[in-house]
Parts: structure tokens; sequence; C-alpha cells
């Protein structure tokens, strides 16, 4: 019978003989995060969508992520038993009231960790499998089990300062124009924290905080309205089959935000290709739940009821807004400067 | 309310959410009420607390609320016996008649089930061709 703290104290045994040499560390609003790995492929994989958090605090670290490949390793991992998992790479019959763990068998990696010791493992066969949309949210489902025991909730969206202190959280699925509002917002000039996955404190006083640098836009809509950018793509050989990825800190390092607190929630949704403008409308709490909760969930099935609770908090604490846009990019910014300096009046 | 499920009870809304499969739903008008009354040893006793100050509409609102409780059940987000040492909801008596309705979402549903994989190498690890 297969037990999971077995197997994650044999992950980290293998992990203990190999020389982690590669080690870095970053601040996730004010939490420590350590990494360490065997190899530099790897590292050079996960580590830049990171980078923008590097840290030097000397703090005691809140959160240990150790990850490796069979390839560069003396003793490889073995698998987890493949039939007890289903298609969201979760076992629903194994204890992981502790240890959890994420495996998609086709994917040939395997993700840990323990809120006991609050360690993260990554274990991949080989580098060069890892796949493209891994290093775009390095580690996230690790950063989803280890927010479950804090203040913090991992959220598929992105956020927007007009300010630089001041966030707005643009929630939404693939496709719902989150990722192309972001970079529009930061062409015009304003500040980024991420445009897929950003976290959150979920306790006053909200916050979001930046955890990826990496911009994803599907490859129509890049060549369709970001050609320009074209020289800042990190895979301009491969974007057509995956996603324009760029990293934002490379090119706006100084409209990279790390944290901004949070006084809003814009929904996107793309509106007929025939409306130019853009428009702003106010939405029940429970709209926005329904907005926000299932497309961040869906790729999470660990302690859903948790992060269900906590998402449920912050659409209750935070004025939230339907975001309808339309194709005009001048009027699309300018509709998010209305919000955000009316939003402004009503807190001054 | 089954164990896998979470609600969020808003003014006169609620979400439900089915956290194993990614089904939600939304519950709007007086029947809010009815998800705030949860557990509910009594359903019936509940909804007749819920429609009590409604006069005319007392009926519709009845009918309405025990037609939203049975798909509640056939949905498998609420189960009708409530074991003996659970603390029970209060269900109080509407101030107005709002339409209810169950509204169900399955965009996010999840894909459950995993295609058999039977090649593996030594380590259990899928072949790859």
């Amino acid at each position: 019978m297969f037990k999971l703290g077995d197997y994650f104290e044999e992950a980290l045994a293998l992990l203990d003989r190999e020389s982690l040499c590669y080690r870095d560390r970053i601040d996730l609003g004010g939490h420590i995060v350590d990494l360490a790995t065997h190899s530099p492929i790897l590292r050079a994989q996960f580590l830049p969508a990171l980078a923008h958090l590097a840290s030097e605090s000397e703090s005691d670290a809140d959160l240990t992520i150790l990850y490796a490949d069979s390839s560069g390793t003396t003793s490889p991992l073995k698998a987890p038993p493949m039939d007890l998992f289903n298609g969201q790479g979760y076992a629903a019959t194994i204890d992981q009231h502790d240890v959890q763990i994420f495996y998609q068998p086709w994917l040939r990696q395997v993700f840990l960790y323990s809120r006991l010791r609050r360690i993260g493992l990554y274990w991949v066969i080989n580098p060069e499998e890892v796949p493209w949309w891994e290093m775009t949210f390095s580690f996230r489902i690790i950063f989803h089990w280890w927010s479950r025991d804090q203040d913090l909730q991992l959220m598929h969206a992105g956020a927007i300062s007009e300010d630089g202190k001041h966030g707005w959280l643009i929630p939404g699925p693939s496709g719902s124009g989150k990722s192309t509002s972001c970079l529009q917002l930061l062409l015009s000039g304003r500040y980024y924290l991420g445009d897929d996955y950003v976290i959150l404190r979920t306790k006053p006083p909200f916050k979001v905080h930046s955890l990826y640098q990496s911009a994803k836009i599907n490859h129509d809509n890049f060549d369709e309205r970001f050609t320009a950018l074209h020289s800042q793509l990190r895979n301009p050989r491969s974007y057509r089959d995956q996603k324009a990825i760029l990293h934002i800190g490379e090119h706006y390092p100084d409209r990279l935000l790390k944290s901004a607190d949070l006084v809003g929630i814009l929904v996107p949704r793309i509106a007929s290709p025939s409306v130019a403008q853009s428009t702003v409308s106010a939405v029940s709490a429970a709209q926005a739940l329904m907005s926000i909760a299932p497309t961040t969930l869906h790729h999470l099935p660990h302690h859903r009821a948790e992060a269900f609770s906590k998402i449920s908090t912050v659409v209750n604490a935070a004025p939230c807004y339907q975001w309808l846009l339309g194709s005009d990019k001048h009027l699309l910014t300018e509709s998010f400067g209305r919000v955000t300096s009316d939003e402004g009046r009503k807190n001054a | 309310m089954n164990q896998q499920v979470a609600a969020e009870v808003f003014e006169d809304e609620c979400i439900i959410a089915n956290l194993d499969s990614g089904l939600y739903y939304s519950v709007q008008g007086i029947a809010a009420g009815l998800i705030q009354a949860l557990p509910c040893a009594d359903p019936d006793a509940a909804i007749a607390t819920i429609c009590a100050s409604l006069g005319e509409q007392r009926a519709t609102a009845i009918a309405e609320l025990s037609s939203i409780w049975q798909e509640l059940i056939n949905e498998q987000l609420v189960v009708d016996r409530v074991s003996s040492n659970a603390a029970l909801g209060t269900a109080t008596a509407a101030k107005e008649y709002k339409r209810s309705e169950l509204n169900r979402y399955a965009d996010m549903q999840d894909l459950l089930l995993l295609d058999p994989i039977h090649d593996v190498d030594e380590d259990g690890w899928e072949l790859r061709e």
C-alpha cells in the first residue's frame, strides 16, 4: 500500500544525497522562500519567472523548495502509483493532510509538499521534458499548498496599479482578456504585478503580491496587438506553438511592482468586436466570486474549501466591477484610469 | 450540506461550489435563506418559517423553495438526513418576496477521469516513444 509520508521521505533522502549547490532566495510579500537544486538547467528554467523577487534577507526561510531531475542525480525517484490519481493530478484515496502530492503521469514530473516541514519538492525525469508553461508559473502548486497555512491565497488573476501603491486584481480564465489588458496597461505607464497568478493577503490589510514576472499572451493576440514587442519575447521561435512570453522585469524594471494595497477587483470580459469603448460597472460580491473562484480552483485540486473561503473574504471586502473590454486600446486604458480615480476619490 | 460542498451566502444570493466536481451554483432570491438555514432537520418547517410573512405570495414562495430544495438534493449539494450531533442552522422569515432560482454552471467542471496508461519503465514512469 502506497504511503505518501514515506514517499516524501524517500524523495527528500534522495535529494539529501545530492549537492544542491544552486541556491536562491526570494521575498514573497515579506515571506522568505529558499530554492535549491543540483541542476543549472532546471535553475535556468524555473528561476527567471521569480527573479524579480530575489532577496538577500538573512531571516529564516518560511518555505523551502528543492527541485531535481533524474538525469542529473545518482539515484532516480520512483513514480507514485498512477492509478491513484485523477485527471487533475489529485489522489483522493490517500491521506494528504500533512504531505500533499500532485502528479499527472503523462508529464513525468511530481510535486510534493510537507505542511509540517514547509518543504516543497519537485522532481522531473528529464529537464528537457519540463512543460513550457511550468516555467512561466514556477512551483505554482507548491505555493498554493504553502499558502493554506498563511493569510495568503494564490489567485488566477493579474494585478495592476495606477500609482505604484494601490493595486487592482484582474481575475479570469484564459481568454477573458486579463493578460491583454494587463500588458496594455503596463505599456500605458501603469505598474505591473502579474498577469496570470498573483498572491493575495486575505486578511486586513488586504494586499496583492507579485509572484511571476512572466507575461503570457496568446500568439494571435500578440501578433495583432503587440508586434512592437517582438524583440522582447523569451520564445521568439516557439511562441506560435506556446504563448508569447515576456519577462516584464527585464524590459520595464521600474514598472514591475512587488506589492500593493488591494483596492478593488475588475472582472474583465471581452466585448463584441464592434464595440470600441470599454466600460466599467459595479457587480455584486456573489458575481465576483463566481468569476474568481472557479478559475482559480480549477487547476488547484487541494484544500479547495479553505481557498474558497479565503476568496469569499476578499470579494466581500473589496469593491467589485465588471470591466467590459472594447477593441480600442486607448479607450481601454482610459476606462481603467477612470475607475481607479473614482475609487481613489471615494477612499480619500 | 455535503462534505465536498462549500457555500457563501451574500445578501440575497448564495454561491455553492461542489469542490470535487468543479460544478458551481448560484441561488438567488429568498432561497438564499434556505442555505443559511442549513444544516436543516426539517426542511418543510424551515421553508414555512422563511415564507411566513409573505402574504399573498406565500404559496408561490413555498412552492419555489420546495422545488429548489429537491434540486439541491438531486444535485447532491445537501443531504436529506442530518446527523444527530450537527449544530442546526436557523431559518428566518423573509421580509419581502424575491423570486428564487438555482443556476448551475459547468464551465469549469473538472475532468476527473484519467486515461489508463499501461506502458511504464522500471521506476513506474510513463514510457515515452
